[in-house]
């Protein structure tokens, strides 16, 4: 299982290769498949809408140490929807993890928004920063 | 909604790919063969994820391709059942709604699986759900839309021998992939909804 944020992140880096390669050897030495080229451009394309766009290896891998550390239980494809999804309300996470109201109370529904909440902060405030 | 999968396969490298890297051209050889292409039963695979293993090239006899045996990973979509997954919607008709992302097309939502109230607006051509509260809410046409997937349906496009097929009607390419997603739970439908 690979999240969102790792397929755009190995994409990009096979683009930059090539990118490397066409400033190293000319465009005529980096020739790649065209069905790879459609395919990489129509996925970026997809994943820049999605939640993955603004994650970074740091704050990815310290939610789902959050998450795993909370006594909540959460099974590895809820964690993986949760990174993939980043839901900021309890409707959104309701939908993601199986009978949420009876697994979790009211407090802990709130705690693991919070701590879904802080991953994502930094690039709020980055882009503030840059606007 | 991506996975890897391994698989092993027998790479040739013809002569005039000798003046790049071995290792370049094994994963060009790899990408033209798999990358936006669906293999039965697994997936629509997006493109190659890392080469595990190959052997020593074997250089066959009359021509001066090199073969090796290769054994890598790829990734590829293939959503599990039960994901929530956002698409845009492409169109609607009066049996469901058609969903699509950038790479893949064939998501359908039928209309059994829309929230309880949800009608077919002839006039408009979308699907409205009439909420309990009497609010109307519209499936308009590229909204996002939150969906879970339900069923899979692989389809086998081998090709049939021309005598053996009874009607022209089978030489129809069907899509080999589809997906089939749900849509009454609260959270789910168009997403600016929530």
């Amino acid at each position: 299982m690979l999240s969102n944020y790792e397929v755009l992140a190995h994409i990009q880096e096979v683009k930059q290769r090539y990118r490397n390669q066409v400033a190293d050897q000319g465009p005529a030495a980096a020739m790649k498949p065209g069905n790879l080229e459609t395919v990489m451009k129509e996925v970026i394309d997809y994943l820049s809408t999605t939640a993955a766009i603004a994650q970074t290896p740091e704050a990815t891998t310290k939610l789902v140490e959050d998450l795993a550390k909370s006594p909540l239980q959460f099974e590895k494809i809820e964690v993986l929807m949760i990174l993939n999804h980043l839901p900021k309300n309890e409707t959104e996470l309701d939908v993601l993890i199986e009978e949420l109201e009876s697994r979790l109370s009211e407090e802990q529904i709130t705690k693991v928004l919070d701590t879904i909440l802080s991953a994502t902060r930094p690039k709020a405030d980055h882009d503030t920063l840059e606007g | 909604m991506f996975i890897l999968t391994r698989l092993s396969d027998l790479v040739t490298i013809q002569p005039t790919s000798f003046t790049v890297t071995t290792r370049q051209a094994l994963e060009d050889q790899i990408n033209a063969r798999y990358a936006n292409k669906v293999i039965h039963k697994v997936g629509l695979v997006i493109c190659l994820y890392d080469i595990l293993k190959s052997s020593d090239g074997l250089i066959g006899s009359g021509t001066g391709d090199v073969n090796i045996n290769v054994e890598f990973r790829l990734i590829v979509f293939r959503p599990f059942k039960g994901e929530v997954i956002t698409g845009r919607i492409a169109n609607s008709t009066p049996n469901g709604i058609h969903v699509r992302f950038d790479f893949f097309d064939e998501v359908f939502l039928p209309k059994d699986y829309l929230f309880e109230g949800s009608v077919f607006d002839h006039n408009e051509q979308v699907w409205v759900w009439r909420t309990e509260d009497g609010d109307e809410l519209f499936f308009d046409k590229n909204e996002s839309v939150r969906f879970r997937v339900e069923e899979e349906e692989f389809i086998d496009n081998t090709p049939v021998d021309p005598a053996l097929r009874d009607s022209l009607a089978d030489a129809d390419m069907k899509p080999p992939y589809k997906i089939i997603g749900s849509c009454y739970q609260s959270g789910l439908g168009v997403v600016s909804w929530w």
